[in-house]
């Protein structure tokens, strides 16, 4: 049986939720809803200087494809109405997880495609001073598994991105999370005890200001994983994909939750619209802080949480007394790894981010 | 290897209780275990001294340790409550016949009261009767409402002040998730509420509501598990021949391969429900009021109870948990309210004499 597109008339080749489309209608849906974010949650404004955090993997690579077309095409022939000046930041830092050399070929082919600039994070001193002071001095024998170290990555690499989106003048940076990966970031959230910050998770807007100037907005998080790939697949672009050995089933809580979010679907099509539903319900709560590990927003239905004093050593190796607040994840987080360690990436993080907040150089 | 426990460095461990990371030996965890449930009951003041405490029994491990357990620290503080065990017949056969023989050994073993409702003499229907007109897909709905309504009649029959459950831990924390993923706001706004103590429905007193008290709450499934087996308690293992197909499932066996990786996320899931906070329109309490048909206290003119049985006398069941069919079955069932009213009164009068003769 042959299905024809709901809008055109034409043969169908998706089966999405709206209904059977066409490759060129789905993809008009989703520039569609991707213009739609953006405008309509104010992610951006006319004239905007955006950077773009760009892993090289099929969702960022998404989201570069569809700002560029979104900047530069239209269906009349006239040039888009959207004006914003894009910047591609990349952190092309080698670990375990994932390597650089492949990732940054996919992403400067993408690029230069659209004449967007690419910055990488080896390229800036204060990058690379944090990646050496924390990621390659570690001991990888303090991680029981994948988890603390999938944590501790994106704790990393968002402040860099944020830092290197500082340094080049934008204070926005767009995100390629999509539907599931939020709804896989709050159902992390709530299991690791930072309920809190449902409500930071869900929206498509940075309303934290955890990163002080620079607002880090997920304009795809209406799109599911399935749309994003196969919007790929039929745009042909090319992107990294993620690194199975090391991404198991149950080696981490993130890879579990989406192997769970991912096999409801299946079953009860509707999981993900439901979760960011009543994720959307929680109130956005007036008074909070930070924690001072992951910058996650933390506090208690209008009560903040108790400040903890720490002794830690600065790069003179003097000890010094600290107060820090930490979310209950990094609580766990830090009974789990070794003192040393995680004194190690406290101290460190906590200059890079008095770094960022007052524009200075790290290290 | 062996190690020491814990606590008293004495004795050899028998029991990991991993959200703590403790090794403890037999006579530490329960006392571990027991000092727990009493201080859910003394810091939320669950319970009060004198009072008389329904403790809904099916027979499970819950309801088993949560008896057993109230039993112990009511003799220990003296406590003086006094306590009933209340158990529902839900009239699931290979089931529920079952794990009552089980309660009734509770009631000789504990030497404490026991009434048992059932769903035939409340409702005039079993739930191998719904079943079989509304198939295996929503039955826990219709088993729920009844079997909630049937516990407060209970409570209501023994004139009791509270009614103890024994939901635990991991119940609260699968119910949270299950919510989250079905896209239940008002049930996970009420939740929340709950947790924060602020779900509270007017003219409480008016109406004389029981309380409902979940003394477990804190406590692992795991470590009820391990309670009952050290205390060698006999208790009815078996699941519900209609759980399988229960939504729940999805959010247990994602809970249970999270506490396999992190054992603290369960209490972590509750610690998240006490920080969350709702918009204005979610965390407005609804206005308690008795339904017209059977007296009982409802949010609604008439209860979720009646309207399911009205539904289920008509054939009609399947459309008592589609959202289009309750529109045309609430006025259908407005029509029925004389004649129920009347076997209600009818039901009330028999259990006063059976309750006053016992």
């Amino acid at each position: 049986m042959v299905h024809s597109c709901a809008k055109c008339q034409q043969r169908a080749t998706v089966y999405d939720v709206g209904g059977s489309k066409c490759d060129f209608c789905f993809q008009q849906a989703i520039i569609h809803n991707f213009k739609t974010t953006i405008s309509r949650k104010g992610l951006a404004q006319f004239g905007d200087s955006v950077g773009v955090a760009a892993s090289g993997g099929y969702s960022s690579q998404a989201l570069v494809d569809l700002l560029g077309r979104s900047l530069f095409e239209r269906e009349d022939g006239k040039t888009s109405r959207m004006k914003l000046k894009v910047t591609l930041f990349h952190i092309d830092f080698e670990s375990p997880l994932h390597s650089s050399n492949s990732n940054i070929e996919v992403i400067q082919s993408l690029a230069a495609k659209y004449s967007f600039r690419l910055c990488t994070a080896r390229d800036n001193h204060s990058c690379q001073q944090l990646w050496r002071e924390t990621f390659e001095r570690i001991a990888w024998k303090d991680f029981k598994d994948t988890s603390d170290f999938e944590e501790l990555s994106r704790i990393l690499v968002y402040r860099m991105i944020a830092f290197l989106a500082q340094s080049q003048g934008c204070k926005i940076v767009f995100d390629g999370l999509s539907a599931h990966s939020v709804c896989r970031n709050i159902l992390t959230s709530i299991s690791s005890g930072n309920g809190f910050a449902i409500p930071f998770e869900v929206s498509p807007a940075d309303i934290s200001g955890r990163f002080f100037d620079v607002a880090i907005h997920h304009p795809q998080y209406d799109i599911t994983d399935r749309q994003l790939m196969r919007y790929v697949w039929i745009r042909k672009i090319d992107f990294v994909a993620p690194n199975l050995t090391l991404s198991r089933l149950t080696a981490s809580v993130d890879s579990l939750t989406m192997s769970f979010l991912k096999d409801l679907e299946e079953q009860h099509r509707s999981t993900i619209p439901n979760i960011l539903r009543t994720s959307s319900k929680v109130a956005v709560p007036l008074q909070f802080s930070y924690c001072s590990f992951c910058r996650v927003p933390v506090g208690s239905n209008g009560k903040l949480v108790s400040p903890l004093t720490w002794k830690i050593h600065d790069k003179k190796d003097n000890e010094e007394k600290v107060v820090t607040r930490l979310c209950k994840a990094c609580q766990h987080r830090q009974r789990r790894m070794s003192m040393e360690t995680f004194q190690l990436f406290l101290s460190s993080l906590m200059a890079f981010d008095k770094a960022l907040e007052y524009k200075e150089d790290y290290g | 290897m062996k190690r020491l426990c814990s606590h008293c460095e004495k004795a050899f461990a028998n029991i990991l209780v991993g959200r703590e990371d403790k090794y403890l030996c037999r006579c530490c965890f329960y006392e571990y275990f027991e000092d727990t449930v009493h201080q859910t009951i003394v810091e939320e003041c669950l319970l009060q001294p004198g009072e008389r405490v329904a403790i809904g029994a099916s027979g499970g491990k819950d309801s088993t340790v949560l008896a057993y357990v109230l039993k112990i620290l009511n003799e220990r503080y003296c406590y003086n409550w006094d306590l009933w065990l209340l158990s529902v017949d839900e009239g699931i056969h290979g089931y529920r016949d079952d794990s009552l023989r089980t309660v009734e050994q509770n009631r000789d073993d504990y030497k404490l009261p026991l009434y048992i409702v059932s769903y035939n003499e409340l409702y005039d229907w079993t739930m191998d009767q719904v079943v079989s007109q509304i198939g295996r897909k929503s039955n826990c709905t219709f088993c729920g409402v009844f079997r909630r309504q049937a516990l407060d009649r209970g409570a209501e029959k023994i004139q009791a002040n509270v009614l103890a459950t024994g939901h635990n831990a991991d119940d609260i924390a699968e119910t949270v998730l299950l919510n989250l993923l079905r896209g239940d706001h008002a049930r996970f706004s009420r939740s929340v509420m709950e947790e924060n103590g602020s779900y509270r429905t007017t003219d409480e007193s008016v109406f004389n509501k029981i309380r409902r008290v979940k003394p477990l709450k804190q406590v692992y499934e795991k470590e009820i598990v391990m309670y009952a087996y050290f205390k060698k308690l006999k208790y009815f293992a078996t699941e519900c021949i209609y759980a399988p197909f229960a939504y729940r499932g999805h959010a247990r066996e994602y809970l249970k391969s999270l506490e396999r990786m992190r054992p603290h996320s369960i209490s972590d899931i509750l610690y998240s429900l006490s920080c969350i906070s709702l918009n204005k329109e979610e965390s407005k309490t609804r206005v308690a009021q008795q339904c017209i048909r059977c007296g009982s206290i409802s949010s609604q003119t008439i209860c979720k109870a009646c309207q399911f049985k009205t539904s289920l006398d008509r054939g009609q069941g399947v459309l008592a948990v589609k959202r289009s069919g309750m529109c045309s079955l609430s006025k259908q069932t407005t029509q029925c309210c004389s004649e129920s009213a009347e076997r209600v009164s009818q039901y009330e009068a028999d259990s006063n004499d059976a309750a006053s003769s016992s």
